[in-house]
């Protein structure tokens, strides 16, 4: 799967998910000792799947927004002390093939379900040029 | 005598692979945090993805036993990370002034919160100024 996720537009470091998840566990959130959510990716044949852990969150907590091909995903609790979690904001670089006007969502047991739809596959057009 | 048919023993040989398959599941320890009620001490389990089906909690003295599973989601293959399958065990000493007789639980938005109040003669208590 190629969704990629960065911590912010200025930053412009598309890197390995993993390993960006990784760093910025460590680094990025080293003045808040509050756990951080797990975050989890799969490939279907007709789809991805992202699911993030907001345990304590509330539906209206959390947004989510789609621009150009960054997908923001945030949560904030109107109580932090009522979360077990910090609040949570990340971004991740949509892959080519995902139908962004068909991409839902679910909230249910404290994880964030994201659907992301591929495109259907076309046919390559091979055109013949001639030598002149 | 109620006969057992077909569908029974297919039913609890599922069962059986099911609890096999889930005790094969990786253990991790829940997330938790504990805060000062007027009553007492509420207890917050972080469970994301964890169902009250299959969800148990258990009290045997003065031992609290909290085991949560949270399978896989069907039909998705993982992208780089282990799967989100497993059971969360969670066993705490529970303070001997808090009473474990009556202990109120809610489990909502994935968080398991345990409500325990100190015994009845530890309860706050008002004391009368006598007049001179």
């Amino acid at each position: 799967m190629t969704l990629m996720n960065r911590t912010s537009p200025s930053a412009g470091l598309f890197r390995n998910f993993d390993r960006l998840f990784e760093d910025a566990f460590t680094a990025l959130n080293a003045c808040d000792t509050r756990p951080r959510p797990e975050i989890f990716h799969y490939t279907r044949d007709e789809d991805y799947v992202l699911r993030v852990e907001l345990p304590g969150f509330r539906k209206e907590d959390v947004q989510l927004s789609v621009e150009k091909d960054i997908l923001t995903v945030k949560a904030e609790a109107e109580d932090a002390a009522s979360v077990p979690q910090a609040n949570f904001e990340r971004s991740f670089t949509l892959p080519d093939d995902v139908e962004q006007e068909r991409i839902t969502a679910n909230f249910k047991d404290g994880i964030l379900t994201l659907t992301l739809p591929k495109t259907e596959p076309t046919e390559p057009k091979v055109r013949t040029i001639e030598i002149l | 005598m109620n006969e057992i048919t077909k569908n029974d023993t297919e039913e609890a040989l599922n069962d059986a692979s099911k609890v096999e398959a889930r005790s094969q599941l990786p253990v991790q320890r829940p997330r938790f945090k504990t805060s000062t009620t007027e009553q007492g001490v509420d207890l917050s389990i972080s469970l994301p993805g964890v169902t009250k089906e299959n969800l148990t909690v258990e009290i045997e003295n003065h031992r609290l036993n909290v085991t949560g599973v949270r399978d896989a989601v069907t039909g998705e293959t993982p992208t780089g990370q282990p799967s989100e399958a497993r059971r969360y065990q969670l066993e705490l000493k529970i303070h001997s002034d808090l009473d474990t007789a009556e202990i109120g639980a809610r489990h909502e938005r994935g968080v398991l919160v345990l409500s325990l109040r100190k015994k009845p003669e530890l309860a706050r208590r008002q004391i009368d100024i006598l007049p001179n």
